[in-house]
């Protein structure tokens, strides 16, 4: 894992505790996924919250349009625990991933949102073959007494609008 | 190669390995199905106005399908008569014509040349006059209600001869939109994976597999089965993922028709919530009404009692009536297919139909699915056992002399039998004995 400064965006500011707070949670999350831990991942979503991974380039809304992975929290716990499933063939063997974050940005929402931006890149090893992707991510947190909590996490790829052979894991 | 040698690659239980691993059978079949079969292109919708036009694919050819002045519809091969050039760059849009980046050649809608910059300068300086030499034009175009495609060879059974049962898939999506047409939408969603294409084909209509392919989705769907009544994404997915652990007996259920063809339907399939063939929830119960008030309750009940799971047009389109759905294989390479994942929206129904087919696209054909990430995890394996040139055969036995032939070259099976595996061979193997067009 790799991980770039957080500053606040541009014409906003943040307390440097809050920005200590964020960027802890990036590298949780990321540090979650590079380690197999996705149902602990699935649980730093809200319980309304939602991973979106439009199809195409600039997809204003998963309604209306098909998208790679648009997963609530009980479908995003789903797919965490299908991952650990033996009969996951995709899984056979395991997928492993190095989840690159920089150009971490964060804004100040009001109400106890923040709005968390970074690019990614992931490269993905599995089988012999190493892929890697490209993405913007934007994730609407929201602070609550278990830490924050995102409500939103929108994943950008590079390359939305290819064809990809299988995908296995959440970027 | 011969009849009689690409008549020795099959058997009637078994298929060589050849047929899914050696590049020079793919490049066989590129010129003898899939330039002369009658290959899905695209929707009418998608061109609605003159002018409008998006690319498709005919086999390894990309082709031009535009929308003319007149309305008619064209498809031309993307390459310039002039030095060879692709001319259309952006996968759909609106041009009066089609000009070539190169040296300024430009193409009417119907692919006839319209003007080329300094006539006078190439040989004999087109003095017949334009039009000269236009964009090659794919030998046959048709439209089947709305769904259009093309044919290299400029002779053969046409359209509605060529899809014979099948047409009655592409009827019964049409027939589900109160308005009488569909419009498709919603995008696209595209998989890709490192196996023949026949794979794809055979896998849609396989009812053995999902219990053990599908196996670890079904598991954990069963754990939150909760989920299932929710009216979103997650409820739709659960119980589509459910509907995967049927037992081996309930599959047998199943009806599978095989056609001379190679086009396979199977029946019986929608039994619970969301994906039932009726439903009770409020959405469904307006688009019925709306659906009566177009048709008359009778002619309603039969549309909707259609519950046909995937129809295959044979050799690329996998149809899915019930959620007004198409999935088209492109063959790239021997080893190499893409799969495009298409969906519809029903004219005059309430437009919460239309987020059932995206729903049901995006859990079952997005390269991230939790059911399709798996079957294209199979295929990668298959082709990898099937490299392997100290096997020769491939077995396709399951169920075999159990299909009762029911007229026309169609027969009919239990859904647990390898019929429609066989079946889409004995069309490969016509179409690759034939040997001039």
């Amino acid at each position: 894992m790799n991980m770039g400064d957080l500053r606040a965006a541009p014409g906003g500011a943040l307390a440097p505790d809050v920005l200590d707070d964020l960027r802890e949670f990036a590298h949780q999350e990321a540090r979650l996924l590079d380690t197999g831990r996705y149902e602990e991942w699935a649980d730093l979503f809200a319980e309304d919250g939602v991973y979106w991974v439009p199809s195409e380039r600039g997809q204003a809304s998963p309604g209306g349009t098909l998208s790679l992975f648009h997963e609530t929290r009980p479908l995003l716990r789903l797919r965490a625990r299908r991952l650990a499933h033996p009969q996951t063939h995709i899984q056979a063997p395991p997928v492993r991933t190095h989840h690159h974050l920089s150009n971490l940005c964060a804004t100040d929402l009001g109400s106890g949102e923040y709005l968390l931006s970074a690019m990614l890149l992931m490269v993905e090893w599995r089988n012999g073959e190493q892929r890697i992707f490209s993405a913007s991510c934007e994730s609407r947190l929201r602070r609550t007494a278990a830490g924050f909590r995102i409500v939103l996490k929108r994943v950008e790829l590079l390359d939305c609008d290819a064809p990809h052979r299988a995908l296995a894991i959440p970027f | 190669m011969n009849p009689a040698e690409i008549a020795g690659l099959l058997r009637p239980d078994a298929v060589h390995r050849a047929v899914y691993a050696d590049a020079a059978l793919f490049a066989l079949e590129q010129e003898r199905i899939f330039r002369r079969a009658w290959i899905y292109l695209c929707h009418e919708s998608e061109i609605a106005r003159p002018g409008d036009y998006v690319l498709g694919q005919l086999g390894p050819d990309e082709v031009i399908v535009a929308r003319g002045a007149d309305g008619g519809i064209a498809a031309m091969h993307n390459r310039c008569a002039h030095r060879g050039a692709r001319v259309v760059t952006a996968p759909r849009g609106n041009a009066r014509l089609f000009t070539c980046a190169y040296h300024a050649w430009s193409y009417r809608p119907d692919g006839t040349l319209d003007s080329v910059p300094a006539p006078e300068g190439y040989a004999g300086g087109f003095a017949g006059g334009l039009p000269g030499p236009g964009l090659m034009r794919v030998a046959r175009v048709a439209s089947y209600r709305g769904f259009v495609f093309g044919s290299g060879a400029a002779s053969g059974p046409d359209l509605p001869a060529y899809l014979g049962g099948l047409a009655g898939a592409l009827d019964n999506m049409v027939d589900r939109a109160p308005g009488g047409a569909l419009v498709q939408a919603g995008g696209r969603l595209r998989m890709e994976f490192r196996g023949n294409w026949k794979l794809f084909m055979e896998n849609a209509v396989d009812l053995v597999h999902p219990q053990y392919v599908h196996g670890g989705s079904v598991a954990v769907a069963r754990e939150a089965r909760e989920a299932a009544h929710l009216e979103d994404q997650a409820g739709q997915a659960v119980q589509m993922l459910l509907a995967n652990g049927l037992r081996l007996s309930d599959w047998e259920q199943i009806g599978l028709h095989a056609f001379a063809e190679g086009h396979v339907t199977m029946d019986g399939f929608y039994r619970d919530g969301v994906i039932a063939s009726e439903r009770a929830d409020p959405v469904f119960k307006r688009y019925r009404q709306l659906l009566v008030e177009a048709h008359g309750e009778a002619k309603v009940r039969e549309i909707l009692a259609i519950d046909r799971f995937n129809n295959l047009i044979w050799p690329t389109l996998s149809v899915n009536s019930r959620f007004q759905t198409l999935r088209l294989v492109q063959p790239v390479a021997v080893d190499r297919t893409i799969v495009t994942s298409l969906c519809f929206r029903l004219e005059g129904a309430p437009p919460e139909m239309f987020e059932l087919s995206l729903r049901f696209l995006n859990t079952a054909s997005s390269p991230a699915s939790l059911v399709a990430s798996d079957d294209l995890e199979i295929f990668e394996r298959c082709q990898r056992g099937l490299q392997d040139t100290a096997v020769d055969w491939v077995d396709m036995s399951r169920a075999l002399g159990r299909g009762v032939a029911v007229g026309g070259g169609a027969v009919d099976a239990p859904g647990t039998s390898e019929l429609p595996m066989r079946a889409q061979m004995r069309a490969w193997r016509t179409w690759m004995a034939a040997e001039a067009a």
